[in-house]
């Protein structure tokens, strides 16, 4: 089976780079047939990584304990389901992973321009294989997934403790999803600058592609958050760690390109300023690998490092290289017939949300890379912590809360001081009451204050259009309400599903808010009958319980809870240890409700004594942040959701879309 | 003024506001990321300064109070070639042989993290204080120790070269 994996990433490999070759020739040839063979080569390469991923698969199901993989992180006792989780559990198998949605991706855009695009997908099928080519690359000629040991262990080494956590089976999957997404929209960008088709077409036919990646890189990052809440024990879910940020830059360009490609789409403007977001959120992505394999940046959750690190760093040089040369090839033909008319205008508005989200980008990538350039510059390795990053990104996106309530609603061009009056009136005067309630409930935290009075006046910005429109059609057409609504929504999905993706934003802004700032932290040694308050809990130490089974021992400590004297439950906080890889870990344990998380970590158990440490933590309003997730998935799926009237338009106006057209 | 001005020195005033936040945050925030040894070669030098030092937790000298949480340690140099990243790695440096031998009792309060034991590395962040240095924060690293295990006999594989 190993020797199938290997035949299918050797010949992934040249079917690959034969791809590159016919593709780039045929486009300039203008050789049909050879544009032909290079489509056919992507098809054949997803087969054949497809194959190589079967293949990895079945060895870690049947245990195949001889190949260095399998052994290092399965066991027979790991549970099936982080069985294949192990797939992307290690360095190897994550880049052949990748390189597998990568290939997947590519057959899905092969399969969706095959009558479509003609002058473009030579380029784009190029592009997409050339990134292909090179993750393949690395497991032919650097680090073989299918490598065989010159013995066969009786038992693997087991997938890190860490890991085995269900938040962890699917948090690396969207991320990578994610990550890889965001290679389509720039193969198209790419293929634009060099056929010099710069028109509106390329962010057509990617339009769907950037929001689905978006989508994931949201869900990635949250799904991040969520496993560090609830595995790593600290009471936070987000500690500015390289690895966190890594994930989080794409995220940030990605947010600003989806905002500024609608002013290229109404304006045409900013086409620039579109290819440069394109380039650095591929670009983002590949350096976000980069830091994670290299190194270079010591991070206490890369949990691998590996000489990747040069490898990395050449290919993200060379596509920088490539697309900035192209760039500044093609600029003359970018330049844009319109420009700003007013301060107060969406335009305006627009802008400065894509100035802010790259400058918070811009701060997280200089905190990131401090510590280099700090010792490359004086010798001296400097870092800064999570209080740099928050100190620098609160002001930041508390701008950014407040450009999000008025750039859905001012108006294009220039806006005149009764159209502000009109749409904004209510909306500042909800937030000035909001921020005077929380000033009177939550005293003198500035910060909090301000966040939720800004949130206030976004939140009912998105109501007044939604209330708006509904109201209109109502009195036009006489809908009733729910019909009214639901068709306001259906008509224009992209902007109600953009309103509703701001509602999720600003739940999760609440959440982190809320929690960061009115967070309580106890810590207490107690013997068992002992108790210890926080909050309006009160929590009981009774002893512990014990479990165990082949793979894991767990000891759990009875901790009964009551909330103003009412029971509320037992809640069990662990100590594991894992015996495969003897690695002790802690599990908490989480009381949640809509108003606070109440998290409890058992800090450590003494047998003798039977007494122990309990570490309690009340984070306010934590489960806002996760539902706001909800919100803003359910939101981006509005948007993405095809419809109707969009394919009979542009199935008429012979615009190729994103999606595929009745087959 | 016409229009286009009026933007760009309004993206400038955009552009210097995000410049003096971060100049601003990284002098008050920062701290120097460095190991024992190369602390130790001049401990006068980062006298009233953040430290970020990593180093080993010296076998025998970890006093728990698991009552007060109250945690005391000797830190010492990790022994070349095994740190990882989390050693001295400036190019062509050899430090002084005292610098070497230099440990650092460290205190902490709060709760172990769960790799912490004799014998690991680990990094500590926080301040010198009359020869003791006083941790607000604790890491272990990455289970490197684990790491090095495995790839032992991934070598042994290398040598007898991979399957075709």
């Amino acid at each position: 089976m190993s020797e199938i994996g290997r035949l299918a990433i050797v010949l992934g490999f040249v079917v690959a780079l034969w791809g590159i070759g016919a593709s780039v020739v045929g486009a300039l040839r203008r050789d049909r047939d050879l544009v032909a063979s290079g489509s056919h080569a992507a098809y054949a390469f997803s087969a054949l990584v497809g194959i190589a991923v079967a293949a990895l698969l079945t060895l870690l199901l049947t245990h195949d304990f001889n190949v260095e993989y399998v052994a290092s992180y399965s066991s027979t006792t790991l549970p099936t389901w982080y069985t294949i989780a192990a797939l992307w559990g290690g360095m190897k198998g994550s880049l052949l992973w990748w390189t597998f949605i990568l290939a997947v991706c590519n057959a899905i855009v092969q399969a969706q321009n095959r009558a479509k695009n003609r002058d473009a997908m030579p380029w784009v099928t190029a592009v997409l294989l050339s990134v292909g080519a090179f993750f393949l690359s690395l497991l032919v000629f650097v680090t073989d997934p299918f490598e065989r040991l010159s013995f066969t262990p009786a038992e693997g080494s087991d997938l890190n403790p860490l890991l085995q956590n269900y938040w962890m089976t699917i948090h690396p999957p969207s991320l990578y999803v994610g990550f890889v997404t965001t290679t389509v929209p720039f193969a198209f960008a790419i293929a634009a600058l060099a056929t010099g088709k710069l028109g509106d077409n390329w962010i057509r036919t990617t339009r769907r592609w950037t929001i689905f990646s978006w989508f994931f890189l949201t869900l990635g990052n949250l799904f991040g958050a969520a496993w560090a809440y609830v595995v790593l024990g600290w009471g936070g879910y987000w500690a500015w760690d390289p690895v966190e940020n890594a994930a989080f830059m794409p995220w940030l360009t990605s947010t600003a390109f989806l905002h500024s490609v609608m002013i290229q789409e109404k304006k045409d403007m900013l086409k620039v300023w579109n290819m440069v977001l394109v380039i650095l959120t591929f670009a983002l992505t590949i350096f976000g690998t980069f830091l994670t394999r290299s190194g270079v940046i010591s991070s206490v959750h890369s949990f691998t490092q590996s000489g990747m690190g040069p490898f990395f760093m050449g290919f993200l040089l060379f596509v920088l290289a490539v697309s900035i040369g192209l760039l500044a090839w093609r600029l003359p033909m970018l330049k844009s017939r319109n420009e700003l008319e007013s301060v107060f205008s969406r335009e305006a508005a627009f802008l400065l949300n894509n100035l802010v989200l790259v400058g918070i980008a811009f701060t997280v990538f200089w905190g990131t890379v401090f510590p280099v350039i700090s010792e490359w510059v004086r010798g001296v390795k400097i870092t800064v912590g999570p209080p740099f990053f928050n100190r620098v990104n609160a002001p930041l996106a508390l701008a950014l809360v407040l450009l999000m309530g008025i750039g859905p609603v001012i108006a294009w061009r220039r806006a005149s001081w009764q159209s502000l009056k009109r749409s904004f009136l209510w909306p500042t005067a909800t937030g000035l009451a909001v921020g005077l309630a929380s000033l009177l409930l939550a005293g003198g935290n500035f910060y909090a204050v301000v966040a939720f009075s800004l949130s206030a006046f976004a939140l009912t910005t998105v109501w007044t259009e939604f209330w708006r429109g509904m109201r209109v059609r109502q009195a036009m057409l006489g809908e009733p309400a729910w019909t009214a609504l639901s068709r306001l929504v259906g008509k224009n999905r992209r902007r109600y599903g953009g309103y509703v993706v701001h509602v999720g934003t600003a739940m999760v802004f609440i959440g982190i808010v809320a929690s960061s700032v009115f967070k309580l932290e106890k810590q207490q040694g107690l013997e068992p009958g002992g108790t210890v308050d926080i909050g309006p809990y009160t929590l009981r130490y009774d002893g512990v319980r014990t479990e165990s089974d082949p793979h894991v021992d767990k000891t759990l400590a009875q901790v009964f809870v009551t909330r103003d004297g009412k029971p509320v439950g037992t809640l069990e906080p662990e100590k594991r240890f894992y015996k495969r890889t003897k690695q002790p870990t802690t599990e908490v344990a989480i009381w949640s409700t809509l108003g606070s998380d109440l998290y409890v970590v058992l800090g450590s158990y003494d047998p003798p004594t039977k007494s122990a440490v309990l570490q309690v933590f009340l984070n306010p309003l934590m489960s806002w942040m996760w539902l706001g997730g909800v919100v803003m998935a359910l939101g981006t799926a509005i948007c993405m959701w095809p419809s109707w009237s969009e394919r009979t338009a542009t199935a008429t106006a012979g615009v190729p879309a994103g999606t595929r057209t009745a087959s | 003024m016409n229009r286009k001005s009026k933007f760009l020195v309004g993206a400038a005033i955009i552009v210097a506001a995000v410049g003096t936040l971060v100049w601003t945050a990284v002098r008050e925030t920062s701290a120097y990321f460095m190991t024992v040894d190369e602390w130790a070669v001049d401990p006068k030098a980062h006298a009233d300064a953040a430290l970020r030092l990593a180093g080993r937790v010296s076998q025998g000298t970890v006093q728990w109070n698991p009552k007060t949480l109250d945690l005391a340690f000797v830190l010492m140099p990790i022994p070349k070639g095994q740190g990882g990243t989390h050693e001295a790695r400036r190019a062509g440096e050899v430090l002084p042989a005292a610098a070497a031998a230099a440990r650092l009792p460290v205190s902490y309060n709060g709760i172990l993290p769960d790799m912490f034991a004799d014998g690991r590395d680990v990094i500590v962040e926080g301040h010198v204080v009359d020869g003791v240095f006083h941790a607000k924060s604790l890491l272990t690293t990455c289970p490197s120790k684990y790491e090095a295990d495995k790839q032992a006999p991934a070598g042994e594989a290398g040598d007898n070269g991979s399957p075709a």
